[in-house]
């Protein structure tokens, strides 16, 4: 099974509803891993972007990652990096609240910065995130259990 | 009075009338029971709320276990608040999930709010209730914000000037022109050094700057807009100093960092005396006394300029080149990825991304159109009505017309446009509300109307 | 063309197609008002010239004897059917050899513009009805008082102040009903707000209903203030008159007081106006033949009237 890392931006962190709606809809949908508050700093930030860097955007979203907590959480489930992008929906908002009205970030999203959650894009880039936001988690037993999993499989 | 009676039973006497006729002749006035209504005269305005509830952005609930027992996630008409019923309010605004209100009390207190607190946005609010005195996210009816004051300092001294709120900040200028911030100050918004890893929950910091120390003592500030994470102040010299976030440029002071400092911006509005800021999201709109528009921050959807290279970020006040043609503007509305302004001939024109109010269509043009005054109920029969003042949330737009109607359009988040059902709007139409509107604050996903009764 | 003065019955009666206007008074019904004014065209026409009773054919059998006396008979006889003599048969018009029809009703209690479509004008009046054109009203109320039916003629159930009630209160009232009203207009038109038609509706302004079973109130305004008494001219399309009267009650609540209609007038009906309504004293046959050549050429000079329109609605047509 695959695993991903979800991340909930630090607006709708302040949004009780929200979050409580959002961590009802990952039970549903998800096995949650592990899930932690995170401060995540200018370091982390920077780190966690780096594939952005140069774009116009890089500024602002390094900077509204520092305005608060985020919420962090490892999510496992089948093909779990597309599902969790389904349920985001697109990453511009003011073009989410049109084209997919119900997804989260069509939801709680406030500008195209502020759109709520982030999710990896790929196994690849799950496993890089996770290790930048949850450095104790050891990636290598879940690797491990996949192999069991393909193998017995 | 003796022949009076007796003519009267003469003429039951006769039976000229049919038996319906009779009882109605012979009802007693005296006897009629009197209906004595209240009248609502204490209290110039009334105020409406509609979209989300869930934040207590609307304050319509008393009882936090009432609420759970039936859905009322949203509200999607019109509703009248009851808090201002007791209270008379002389202002408005709405941030994300919260809602400030201006009062003129006798017991003194001229601030209260209602909605999310997380981040101290209303100030510090100690509940009563001691088995959850914690629990102070969500406050649901309208509490007052207790403004801290130095020796001498009078309630009228206290009355809100101007106030604006942004997604987890609040400022206020009373009427002796002290500026009160509170809230997140991640970015600096509230116009203080930015400390690292501050606690904003439960905090009882409340920022108090004197208008000298910001705009000197010559000038006073009339005016404050905030975007969701910066704040814009208006002096009545028509110049513009800003504090926040600056990562799209929205603080205009020609950099893209943060400020924590508020500073006077300069840029094509250095020599302009403004009379309006404008500004719901990360775009701001200005407006000078010859009725020309300038902006900046934010222009990814063509808000700002429709060049082919055009920047996406502006952070330097620039004339608008591409308003040019729509005449004398009197007002001015910035939304999330739209822009609109208001001429002297009572036309609204609209520009940008998403719904403008031209049909059923998601468009993107950066070309300002203007829409038709029978959208804002011009007709035969009330052909003088023309639109006085729009207004703009990040995902919505409104217009109010001479006779007081307020027209909603737009993205119909959590019911914000109050027309009474959750679909998109693609024209204005009108929300119903009993009075005459005076004021609308346009929150993220919430609306609050400031109105006058009929009677 | 030259006028020439027309003395006879039939003549007259051939012409008599159209639509006419009239003044109905208040208190009394539509079907009393149809009755006198066929009534007195029956009398006006019976009063001209009438046409001769019928012939005999020369060749008849004749049943007589052929006695002396029967001679004498056949003499009086010899041309004139007396069976079809005035003096035999009655009068030569009757009521209901006049076809009428009234093109929309008006309650008892309501005066006014009151249009009859009479013999061949039935087809016109049928097509007015089916336009469902504005009529327009002045309804005054009076303050203080209200009753069961919201009529003056029914028992007063309630008393009340109105000192705190001013003309601006009343019209800022009135505007926001209207635009309230002018919204509904929208939900009744039978077309779905979010697609392109809507939008090109709501821009042309305002819109006639899809039937008559809503009432569409398109303006509303204080004309007259004078306590107790408030009159307002409203624009409406499938109204009653028991409708305008709890419309002004729902007012007179909204205002904190209590009101009851006191008077209805109906002061135009589509391009029908009270200046050219006729009188009950004027409603005899020179007066209603006048008032038809009148109407014709209303009827000339708008001829949307008859056509049948699409949803939005022509200006105060």
């Amino acid at each position: 099974m695959e695993i991903t890392l979800a991340l909930l931006k630090p607006h709708v962190l302040r949004n009780t509803y929200a979050l409580r709606q959002l961590k009802a809809l990952i039970a549903s949908n998800f096995d949650v891993l592990q899930a932690k508050e995170v401060r995540i700093t200018k370091e982390i930030s920077e780190c966690f972007y780096a594939e952005h860097k140069g774009k116009f955007f890089y500024q602002r979203l390094t900077s509204f990652m520092q305005s608060g907590p985020c919420y962090a959480l490892i999510l496992q489930s089948e093909s779990c990096i597309q599902k969790w992008r389904q349920l985001m929906g697109p990453t511009k908002v003011f073009r989410a609240v049109y084209t997919e009205p119900d997804s989260i970030r069509a939801l709680y999203g406030l500008s195209d910065t502020r759109n709520a959650c982030h999710g990896s894009d790929s196994e690849a880039s799950a496993m890089r995130e996770i290790g930048i936001l949850f450095p104790e988690f050891d990636v290598t037993r879940i690797r491990s259990s996949q192999a069991n999993n393909s193998k017995s499989a | 009075m003796l022949h009076s009676v007796k003519a009267v039973t003469h003429r039951l006497a006769r039976q000229y009338t049919a038996k319906a006729n009779r009882s109605i002749l012979s009802q007693d006035i005296k006897k009629i029971k009197n209906y004595e209504p209240k009248i609502s005269g204490t209290h110039a305005n009334r105020v409406y709320v509609w979209g989300f509830q869930e934040t207590g952005a609307l304050g319509l609930q008393t009882n936090v276990k009432k609420a759970q027992e039936r859905y009322t996630e949203m509200v999607h008409h019109p509703t009248r608040l009851q808090f201002s019923n007791n209270n008379e309010i002389t202002d408005v605004t709405a941030g994300y999930g919260f809602t400030a209100y201006a009062v003129k009390r006798s017991d003194g207190e001229t601030l209260f709010g209602s909605g999310l607190n997380t981040d101290s946005q209303l100030g510090f609010q100690v509940k009563g209730n001691s088995k959850d005195p914690a629990n102070l996210d969500v406050i649901i009816y309208p509490t007052a914000i207790k403004l801290p004051r130095e020796q001498g300092e009078t309630d009228e001294d206290m009355q809100v000037r101007s106030m604006s709120s942004g997604r987890a900040h609040l400022v206020v200028v009373t009427q002796n022109g002290t500026v009160f911030t509170m809230g997140n100050n991640s970015y600096g918004q509230c116009g203080r050094s930015i400390i690292e890893d501050e606690r904003y929950t439960a905090s009882a910091l409340i920022n108090r700057i004197p208008q000298a120390d910001i705009c000197g003592a010559e000038d006073e500030i009339v005016a404050v807009e905030c975007g969701q994470d910066h704040s814009l102040f208006l002096t009545k010299l028509g110049r513009v100093y800003s504090c926040g976030w600056g990562a799209d440029g929205q603080t205009g002071q020609g950099n893209y960092h943060t400020a924590g400092q508020i500073t006077l911006i300069a840029g094509d509005i250095e020599k302009e005396r403004i009379v309006r800021v404008a500004c719901s999201s990360d775009c701001v709109l200005a407006l000078n006394e010859q009725g020309d528009i300038f902006g900046w921050g934010n222009s990814e959807y063509g808000q700002l300029d429709d060049s082919v290279d055009a920047e996406t970020q502006i952070c330097t006040p620039r004339a608008l080149t591409l308003t040019k043609g729509i005449g004398k503007v009197k007002d001015v509305a910035a939304g999330g990825s739209f822009c609109m302004a208001l001429n002297d001939q009572g036309l609204v024109y609209t520009w940008g991304y998403g719904i403008l109010g031209f049909g059923p269509t998601v468009e993107q043009s950066s070309k300002p159109q203007h829409l038709l005054p029978p959208l804002f109920g011009r007709n035969d029969f009330s052909n003088a009505t023309t639109v006085i003042s729009i207004g703009c949330g990040v995902f919505h737009m409104g217009a109010v017309n001479s006779d007081g109607d307020l027209f909603m359009w737009g993205k119909n988040r959590f019911g914000h446009l109050g027309l009474g059902h959750k679909k998109d709007q693609f024209f204005p139409f009108k929300a119903a509300i009993n009075g005459k509107v005076t004021k609308v604050a346009y929150g993220v996903d919430h609306t609050i109307a400031l109105c006058r009764p009929h009677i | 063309m030259s006028l020439t003065k027309v003395y006879d019955a039939a003549t007259v009666f051939k012409h008599l197609n159209g639509i006419i206007n009239v003044y109905k008074p208040a208190g009394m019904k539509v079907k009393h008002v149809r009755n006198a004014i066929l009534g007195n065209i029956c009398k006006g026409l019976n009063e001209l010239e009438q046409r001769e009773p019928r012939k005999l054919t020369k060749d008849r059998l004749l049943l007589g004897t052929g006695t002396a006396a029967d001679t004498v008979l056949h003499k009086i006889a010899s041309d004139a059917d007396l069976s079809d003599h005035i003096l035999a048969a009655g009068p030569r018009y009757m009521p209901a050899d006049i076809k009428c029809a009234a093109v929309a009703t008006l309650g008892d209690h309501t005066s006014g513009v009151l249009l009859f479509g009479l013999n061949g004008g039935l087809q016109q009046s049928s097509l007015i009805q089916r336009n469902r054109p504005v009529r327009v009203y002045h309804v005054t109320a009076r303050m203080g008082t209200a009753t069961e039916s919201h009529l003056p003629n029914s028992r007063i159930t309630v008393r009340a102040n109105h000192k705190y009630v001013t003309a601006e209160r009343i019209s800022g009232l009135a505007a926001s009903m209207q635009a309230s009203h002018q919204r509904k207009m929208y939900e009744l038109c039978g077309v779905d707000l979010q697609t392109q038609a809507a939008y090109e509706l709501a821009c042309k302004g305002l819109l006639r209903p899809a039937d008559n079973s809503q009432t569409v109130i398109y303006g509303i305004k204080l004309i007259h203030f004078d306590r107790p008494h408030f009159t307002l001219e409203l624009h409406t399309i499938n109204e009653s008159e028991e409708y305008m009267a709890a419309l002004i009650h729902d007012m007179a609540i909204e205002l904190r007081t209590v009101a009851h209609c006191s008077q209805l007038r109906c002061i135009r009906h589509a391009h029908f106006d009270v200046m050219e309504s006729l009188l009950r004293h004027g409603w005899h046959l020179p007066g209603i033949v006048k008032n038809l050549r009148q109407q014709r050429a209303v009827l000339e000079a708008h001829p949307q009237l008859l056509e049948q329109q699409r949803v939005e609605l022509h200006a105060a047509s």
